[in-house]
């Protein structure tokens, strides 16, 4: 570190200068291309100045996908339930409420091995008195013969029946089953009482 | 310290003054900007240097609140914007200008005072940020009180600037001077309304939010630029001893620049009106039109030079505007909606900011080893000066690039949807690692360049009393051996 003050090189401290060489046109063609492609975006996302537009939002898909544990019938029975149709009345634990729906819960009515006597009050409906499991009740249920199709009366069938954590262990039924009884009920006009139905055989 | 001969006054006759005059003129003000500058600088780099080692050492100083990751990285930004970049550049311009203008710098004494109340500002404000009273608005953490003192002593400076300006006897403007004049009044505008907008008067809502990307976008982008620019012009055909290619370029980087600049800097999915992020957008794209004007410029200046530089001056300016392009380029690349998508929530804005921020100071470096050996007279180890630049250049681009990688991995990552956050988060922890390292190298240069000035004016101490005697103006200045 010393003082040096007599190394000036006079070339050196001369003040620099500026060429007038024209700008290159290239730079001009690409501010013209850039000013285009702005433009557009503008026009495309830009609202045109109005303080009341945003940009949408757009999410990207869920990535929770609910495992498919029982794929088929029992499957797409499960939604039906859920759908909601029977839910409503019989509630997601399948017991219903006491006194005003029946519960499905272990119910001899649900589970009896041939599916035809549950496949009707599905269909038509059942209204009045009734016996379930030594519990009385007095109600309506609606018919879902024009609401739901034959194979998911099928599907929702085969899932109330064979529900596990219900205890349910019944056979599942075929969207073929509920087409015939369909094709053998379609004169019926009302609901089936619990006296009717009793008299049908359940492998019909 | 001894005031400065200040042998000029306001209404001073225009006659031709001696080169050595007018750097003698300079002398204090430059040197009290660049001490504070290099000191803050080493500042700037430990708190960057904590910053970063927090990423893979979460438990490095952690039970100190002051050394919070918060606050350690506010320091980190506030230190080299307003602590080094602001103080290099104000020294720059003085010189600059005085010596363009081919006239003695007007207020020196004052001047002074001014550089050492900036610097006080500063000090005031990185302890009111340490101690929690920050602002919260990214790079303008300053509390109030400080800032006020940083604003009345920028003031000086450009209101002194412009006086020595005015007594110009060159009368041509060179294409550094419309860089340099447009520096000076952009930051206290954008201060100014900074300051009102959010500190003194704070708008409500997302205003606040649009005002503080509207000031850190003008200040990182236009502003560091211009002033960076302005340094570069100069010593760019100074030091390649050629003329500069070409004034009609300098011309169309300077409009392009500050008519673009000026709307950068709001984040594509920021929760504004759509036209403001579109615009912003759209403005940071049409930003590559300047930075291909800056290399134009740079390659065609330098080509055929037969000055040799191997880590010298010419080499810290050729590579402080060669990074300033690049990260101009990486910033346009954010004006791609789809890029900008990916790249919103990662590493990858850090990168190219960083980037522009050190890139700014290779050129500051440059500039004040040109300047400082000119107005003291004593010159610079110019090995010291060859290591720096070794230390500086590979830290420069260690601390700011693999933030880019790492950002573009991680926002991939974000993007699918098997990945857990953390998961796309770790995607960047390399790159952490490898900027940590850059911080330690920049850390280095900057320690080099707080000795090199130290050592000028330990220098000029024991010499005082000589430079006085054959101050103005029979003072010739030292030229770095390069």
């Amino acid at each position: 570190m010393s003082a040096d003050p007599n190394k000036l090189n006079p070339n050196r401290e001369a003040e620099p200068t500026a060429t007038k060489t024209v700008l290159p046109v290239w730079l001009v063609c690409v501010l013209l291309m850039l000013l285009f492609t702005a433009g557009w975006t503008f026009d495309q996302d830009g609202g045109w100045f109005d303080a009341r537009v945003y940009k949408p939002f757009k999410a990207p898909p869920d990535p929770y996908q609910p495992p498919a544990v029982d794929a088929g019938l029992y499957g797409m029975g499960e939604k039906v339930y859920n759908k909601p149709t029977c839910v409503a009345c019989h509630q997601p634990h399948g017991k219903g409420m006491p006194g005003q729906f029946p519960s499905l819960v272990g119910s001899s009515w649900i589970t009896e091995p041939e599916p035809g006597r549950v496949i009707r009050i599905v269909l038509d409906g059942l209204q009045g008195p009734m016996d379930v499991d030594g519990l009385p009740f007095n109600g309506a249920m609606v018919p879902w013969k024009d609401v739901l199709t034959d194979e998911e009366i099928a599907a929702v069938l085969t899932y109330v029946r064979g529900q596990k954590e219900w205890g349910n262990k019944a056979p599942e039924v075929t969207p073929e089953r509920v087409k015939a009884v369909r094709e053998k009920e379609k004169a019926r006009k009302q609901s089936w009482t619990a006296d009717e139905i009793k008299k049908v055989n359940p492998a019909d | 310290m001894t005031a400065p001969a200040a042998t000029s006054s306001c209404c001073s006759t225009p006659a031709i003054q001696s080169v050595g005059a007018i750097d003698a003129s300079c002398r204090w003000p430059v040197l009290t900007l660049l001490k504070g500058a290099a000191f803050w600088l080493v500042v700037s780099s430990v708190f960057g240097l904590i910053a970063s080692l927090k990423f893979h050492q979460p438990t490095f100083l952690a039970g100190c609140e002051w050394f919070t990751y918060g606050r350690a990285y506010a320091v980190w930004a506030d230190a080299l914007v307003y602590g080094f970049c602001v103080p290099s550049a104000l020294a720059a311009a003085v010189w600059l200008i005085a010596r363009l203008g081919k006239v003695e710098l007007h207020g020196p004494v004052i001047l002074t005072a001014a550089a050492k109340f900036w610097h006080i500002g500063v000090f005031v404000g990185l302890c009111g940020i340490l101690a929690g009273d920050s602002t919260g608005y990214e790079w303008f953490e300053l509390p109030r009180y400080s800032v006020i003192i940083l604003w009345a002593a920028y003031l000086v400076f450009a209101v002194c600037a412009l006086f020595t300006h005015a007594a110009r006897t060159e009368r041509a403007l060179y294409p550094s001077h419309w860089f340099l004049l447009a520096a000076l009044f952009w930051f206290p505008w954008i201060l100014s309304t900074a300051v009102l907008l959010l500190q003194l008067h704070p708008v409500r809502g997302v205003a606040q939010a649009a005002i503080a990307w509207w000031y850190s976008g003008n200040l990182l982008v236009v502003w560091l630029a211009l002033a960076g620019l302005a340094a570069s012009l100069y010593l760019l055909p100074k030091l390649a001893e050629q003329p500069l290619q070409s004034r009609y370029t300098a011309l169309f980087a300077f409009w392009t620049l500050i008519l673009f600049g000026t709307w950068a800097g709001i984040p594509a999915g920021a929760a504004l009106p759509a036209w403001m992020p579109t615009v912003s957008g759209n403005a940071s794209l049409l930003l590559l039109v300047p930075a291909l004007a800056i290399a134009t410029t740079v390659r065609q200046t330098t080509r055929g030079s037969t000055v040799i530089s191997k880590g010298d001056l010419l080499c810290y300016t050729k590579s402080g505007a060669c990074l300033l392009a690049l990260s101009l380029v990486l910033l346009a690349l954010t004006g791609i909606p789809k890029f900008a998508r990916v790249t919103e929530f990662t590493w990858f804005n850090h990168s190219h900011t960083a980037l522009r921020l050190y890139a700014f100071a290779m050129t500051m470096f440059a500039a004040a080893y040109h300047i400082v050996p000119r107005v003291t007279g004593v010159t610079i180890c110019p090995r010291r000066i060859r290591i720096q630049f070794w230390f500086a250049i590979p830290g420069a681009l260690l601390l700011s690039l693999p933030y880019a990688v790492g950002g573009l991995v991680q926002g991939v990552k974000l993007f699918n949807l098997n990945l857990s956050f953390l998961d796309a988060s770790k995607a960047s922890l390399m790159a952490v690692r490898v900027a940590t390292l850059g911080e330690v190298l920049f850390l280095g240069a900057g320690v080099i360049f707080l000795i090199n000035m130290a050592a000028v004016i330990f220098a000029l101490g024991k010499y005082t009393i000589t430079a006085e005697v054959m101050d103005t103006p029979k003072l010739h200045t030292a030229e770095v051996r390069s």
